[in-house]
């Protein structure tokens, strides 16, 4: 396709109207065309203007609406301020990577101990009810251990003595994302759920933190359509080479991953020991 | 939200997102007093409801408090990237298949941008409104309006022209001259 024909499609790329095959195209083509991206650059402060021909609506309650817009903010700023201090005094910088207060434990292992009890009742209830059917329960869970032994080496790879976890959240809100790191292997295990999946051309890309250094990149990951993911990823030389590090933060950066973060970290998480 | 708060200068807009990004939350505020208006107008316009305009602002401005660091003011307005975040931040609310773009008030209003997009022809501005405030693609406005698809990347890039023409024949964006009625 010539530059032209591209050119033709700057006002629909920049109004997010292109379908991803021929986004892929035009994207192709503006890395490398200078002309192209002043032109979607246009083209985004025309859609920007636009907002302005909308009818004016007054919200229901100006109030209590600006105080939603703060209150919100502040459950997903994962960010500390970090000031530097100059002989003028104290500077603000661009923050490094902080983590936000862990939220607070949850109530997990009541809930599978309540379970496991009504579980283990509920058996009881069947073995005495049904007692002639316990040869077959029995062979059955003959059968459910092959399986769980075949699930072993996979079991290895998030539980032992070197594998590491971090959950990545953000403040008051479930961990969308656990990353195991075993040692042994040396591996990432990326896991996650009800993790939106990336925009088109766009993936999710994780950063070991290490207090005062710049982020290094841990590898890119996609989830499927219900935010689920099981990935391994190779731990790179880098990292390992530098020790254990303290934090974990999640972007979104363009396809295939940036070298540094080019967007404030969506979750973030701190290291800990699997007990 | 009166409407004499809801312009600020280009450099005072930049300089509140880049206070944003160094944790000053007074600067969020201050960037939700100057656009909120507008933010609110287009998710109202977008959504069609209070209850999922006020959450697609709240949504919008908390993706700005958290990407403000990424705001790069040399290749953007401060408009261009908020009332992105809200755009998306609308549309997410709302089902593709329930966008019923109202032309009275996603094209009404006193304003250079929506008499500009009045003067556009009858196909030009459908095209636009289908893709601005309903969210569809190329393909997906082809098929509602029934014209091939190249004639729809036509009628998106001829409207856009129209509007920058009439918005900003100097070529600049202003966001003052974009809300003088």
């Amino acid at each position: 396709m010539t530059h032209e024909q591209l050119m033709a499609s700057a006002p629909s790329y920049a109004l997010d109207a292109l379908d991803p095959t021929e986004r892929a195209a035009f994207e192709a083509h503006l890395a490398g065309c200078p002309e192209c991206r002043d032109a979607v650059a246009t083209y985004r402060e025309v859609a920007g203007a636009l907002a302005h021909a909308a009818v004016p609506v007054e919200p229901r309650d100006a109030a209590a609406l600006r105080e939603r817009v703060m209150r919100e903010a502040r459950t997903v700023r994962p960010m500390g301020i970090v000031t530097r201090r100059t002989p003028n005094g104290s500077v603000p910088v661009r923050p490094t990577f902080v983590a936000a207060p862990r939220p607070p434990r949850r109530l997990v292992p009541w809930a599978v101990a309540i379970t496991s009890l009504a579980a283990a009742a509920a058996f009881a209830f069947v073995y005495r009810a049904e007692r002639e059917r316990s040869a077959r329960l029995s062979s059955e869970l003959t059968s459910l251990r092959a399986e769980v032994a075949r699930d072993d080496s996979v079991l290895a790879a998030f539980v032992g003595p070197e594998v590491h976890v971090v959950s990545l959240t953000v403040a008051n809100a479930k961990p969308a994302v656990r990353v195991f790191w075993n040692h042994t292997s040396k591996q990432f295990i990326v896991t996650s759920f009800g993790l939106q999946p990336a925009p088109p051309g766009r993936t999710y890309q994780l950063w070991a933190i290490r207090k005062g250094q710049a982020p290094l990149s841990m590898g890119t990951f996609a989830v499927n359509a219900t935010g689920r993911t099981m990935t391994t990823l190779t731990v790179p030389p880098a990292i390992i080479a530098g020790g254990l590090i303290d934090d974990c933060a999640l972007t979104v950066e363009p396809d295939g991953g940036s070298p540094q973060p080019t967007e404030y970290p969506r979750l973030v998480g701190s290291w800990r020991h699997v007990d | 939200m009166s409407p004499d708060q809801r312009v600020a200068s280009p450099a005072s807009a930049s300089a509140m997102v880049a206070a944003m990004a160094s944790g000053d939350e007074n600067a969020l505020g201050s960037l939700y007093d100057a656009f909120g208006a507008v933010a609110y107008g287009l998710a109202y316009a977008i959504t069609g409801t209070h209850a999922k305009a006020e959450a697609a602002v709240a949504s919008a401005f908390a993706d700005a408090w958290r990407s403000a660091g990424a705001f790069d003011a040399s290749r953007t307005s401060v408009l261009a990237w908020l009332t992105g975040l809200v755009r998306r931040s609308a549309l997410v609310q709302t089902p593709p298949d329930r966008h019923r773009p109202d032309s009275a008030a996603t094209s009404g209003a006193p304003t250079p941008v929506g008499r500009a997009l009045r003067a556009l022809t009858e196909p030009q501005r459908r095209a636009l409104e289908l893709s601005y405030y309903a969210g569809l693609s190329v393909s997906e406005i082809a098929a509602r309006l029934g014209v091939p698809e190249s004639g729809t990347r036509e009628l998106l890039r001829t409207a856009m022209n129209d509007l920058r023409s009439a918005l900003s024949p100097t070529g600049t964006f202003d966001d003052q001259a974009m809300t003088r009625a």
